[in-house]
């Protein structure tokens, strides 16, 4: 009977901790016993599929064999068991091999996969991982219908891991270009949030990045981060141009040579040789 | 008088670039003033510059060569060979400056100034050559626009079986890592690829300054932490922005699932085969242990899966360390000549398209007809202005002499700094 593998928002630090407290048995790759030939990959298929065998032995079984996936023909014999098992595991009570198996699904773009963690996002009561967790998995599949709920997520949600996650999805959808240049410019959001905003704005709309990243770097009452993010942006995206014709520009960038500490020091030098300013 | 002096049998700076590998160099007299007689004799010395390193001369591409060089250059402009190869590496370009004079003569005749470019241990650089090559590579992903998705987008499931499981793999990859080295040195030529030695410790390497910091045992979704000037934090090479990486183990250590390199070079053993050798590919049973395979899982988050494993800059890291593995495995056996039976695995009948020594590797040459998956992304391979090897649409077979140690024109113009021609 299969266990009860529900998991909610909380459970994220708990599966944490129990990782950190199996990492020293995990690390030391326990020997599987496996016979010869293709008959291994059998052989660690059952290992990672039985409930009994200790957790460290079932990690090495999915590490051997996720390892052998970059071996085209020899696998292709047991690649949809594989899948199969990896399908199974998604519902583990164990929360690594639940992870790991819905990391290796979501990055085959694997509908089963994407299915499952949309319906944790609608109910959080069905939620195998959490709710950021599962948008990170959702982020490698445009396509994945996620967008929405990421959007609502980012607006409702206080935790700092969903709404930067939130972000990575909304980078794919034009509809939330709006809501991810207001973020960025409010001060209110915390820096990182702001800096995952700009990776975000940068694959949405990279003209309007730099014409955040010129308003940033003249402001002096932003946060040093902010301003390095914005200066970093236009230090390797921005046209020379764009920077050599703005005399305020050049004129901050000059104080930023001799003045501040030594990151905007460094990151000022660069961006004045390599734009000849 | 005056000489120009040409690296690379080349006028251009570009071409100015040496590696382990004996280089092409010719002299010339560009004013004969002074010149008595129908030739000068030059002499050729060397100044390690800001970037250091330092090189050998020769009048052929053999032997260890020496610190400086004499040659007879004719009156009347007409080019005198000699060669030259890297020593010790530079660490910034320039490196090195030869200096001409005329035999007995203080004054210079002639300069020209080179880097010795060679492909290093990813923890052994200096911050300059670390800030130039991430810099590189955000440049040439450009907010996922950019080039690097054509490799992203080559090394998918759909063109897994000409890269994977058979004897291409080795130099599908050789060509498919110089594929991007080129292109950025087409940006910015002083910067290699660097390898991840992942059967040793490479803490420097998961730094926010550098390739960034995940989480240990995280679940493969964390962002890796970037530094605010670090330019990868613009990276984009999937549907998401940003790096997603977590290390499995404590990259204080080393990964614990590749084999030690000197266990991975007994695996050609008997015969120092290549049959035997590419078995590092993938976990060897019941040893459960490879040198590629676990190298990738050794983390998760794109790394560990082949539809994605080439959105992380880390892959090109990795696979470095792979070629470099072979380079090893092809000097301490003596497997650059591909007529030699044991330095690959040629059978009868033969091998899928695309793993053989006379096939053409996809997607460089554009073929998109089955059994070739059906797309071809990126053209041809990129060309250097140093070397003409392995051409725009490579063999299998261009891709084994890459130090031109069989044929001085196979060079494929890259070395690995632990591994002497």
């Amino acid at each position: 009977m299969r266990k009860n593998t529900r998991r909610t928002p909380t459970t994220r630090a708990r599966d944490r901790r129990a990782r950190a407290s199996r990492t020293s048995a995990i690390d030391k790759l326990p020997a599987l016993e496996l016979p010869t030939g293709t008959r291994a990959h059998r052989q660690a298929l059952a290992i990672l599929g039985n409930g009994e065998e200790t957790l460290p032995r079932r990690m090495e079984a999915l590490r051997v064999l996720q390892a052998a996936t970059f071996a085209e023909p020899q696998f292709d014999a047991v690649r949809a068991d594989y899948i199969a098992a990896l399908r199974k595991l998604v519902h583990d009570p164990e929360p690594e091999l639940r992870h790991r198996a819905l990391g290796f699904l979501s990055r085959g773009h694997d509908d089963y996969a994407q299915a499952t963690l949309l319906e944790g996002l609608r109910h959080p009561d069905k939620a195998l991982v959490s709710p950021g967790d599962a948008l990170a998995y959702l982020s490698y599949n445009a396509h994945a219908g996620a967008q929405s709920i990421a959007r609502s997520l980012f607006k409702e949600s206080k935790d700092h891991v969903v709404r930067e996650q939130a972000l990575r999805v909304m980078a794919s959808d034009p509809a939330a270009r709006r809501m991810i240049r207001t973020t960025l410019a409010d001060r209110n959001e915390p820096v990182s949030i702001r800096q995952m905003s700009a990776a975000a704005l940068h694959a949405l709309d990279p003209q309007a990045l730099q014409d955040w990243a010129v308003k940033a770097v003249l402001d002096k009452t932003e946060p040093e981060d902010i301003v390095a993010t914005g200066l970093t942006a236009m230090n390797q995206f921005s046209d020379a141009t764009r920077i050599s014709g703005n005399a305020a520009l050049r004129k901050r960038i000059g104080e930023m040579r001799t003045k501040g500490s030594g990151v905007m020091k460094r990151l000022a030098k660069s961006i004045t040789a390599k734009h000849k300013l | 008088m005056r000489v120009e002096i040409e690296i690379n049998n080349s006028p251009l700076a570009v071409a100015r670039y040496v590696t382990w590998a004996w280089t092409p160099c010719r002299i010339r007299v560009t004013d004969p003033a002074g010149i008595t007689g129908n030739q000068a004799t030059i002499r050729l010395d060397q100044t390690a510059l800001g970037g250091g390193g330092s090189i050998r001369f020769a009048n052929a591409a053999a032997g260890t060569g020496a610190a400086t060089h004499s040659l007879s250059v004719p009156r009347d402009g007409t080019s005198a060979a000699f060669f030259i190869r890297g020593i010790t590496a530079s660490t910034a370009d320039p490196g090195v400056q030869i200096t001409g004079r005329q035999t007995g003569a203080a004054a210079p005749v002639g300069t020209v100034s080179l880097m010795v470019r060679i492909r290093k241990d990813a923890t052994t650089l200096s911050n300059g050559e670390r800030d130039r090559l991430i810099a590189t590579l955000a440049q040439f992903n450009n907010q996922g626009l950019g080039r690097f998705a054509d490799f992203a987008g080559t090394h998918v499931s759909a063109g897994s079986v000409e890269a994977h499981g058979r004897p291409g793999f080795l130099p599908w990859h050789r060509a498919f890592v110089l594929d991007l080295e080129r292109e950025l040195q087409a940006i910015d030529p002083s910067v290699a690829m660097p390898y991840w030695r992942f059967d040793r410790p490479a803490p420097s390497l998961f730094t926010p300054q550098f390739l960034g910091r995940g989480t240990l045992n995280g679940p493969g979704t964390t962002t890796v932490t970037l530094s605010a000037t670090n330019p990868l934090r613009f990276w984009k090479a999937g549907p998401a922005p940003g790096i997603t990486r977590d290390p499995n183990f404590n990259v204080a250590g080393a990964a614990p699932g590749p084999l030690s390199q000197a266990t991975a070079l007994t695996l050609g053993n008997p015969g120092a085969l290549f049959r035997n050798f590419r078995r590092i590919e993938s976990p060897i049973f019941p040893a459960q242990r490879d040198y590629h395979g676990s190298a990738h899982v050794s983390f998760s988050g794109p790394i560990d899966s082949i539809p994605t494993a080439a959105q992380d800059p880390l892959f090109f890291f990795l696979h470095c360390n792979v070629d470099r593995l072979w380079a090893v495995w092809q000097k301490q056996q003596g497997r650059f000549d591909v007529t030699v039976a044991a330095a690959f695995e040629s059978v009868t009948p033969p091998n899928r398209v695309g793993h053989n020594l006379g096939d053409t590797m996809w997607p460089w040459n554009g073929v998109t007809i089955p059994p070739r998956p059906n797309f071809a992304l990126g053209g041809t391979l990129a060309l250097s202005p140093c070397v003409s090897a392995p051409g725009p649409k490579p063999k299998v077979s261009d891709c084994f002499d890459y130090q031109g140690v069989v044929q001085l024109s196979n060079n494929m113009g890259f070395s690995y700094d632990d591994v002497p021609l």
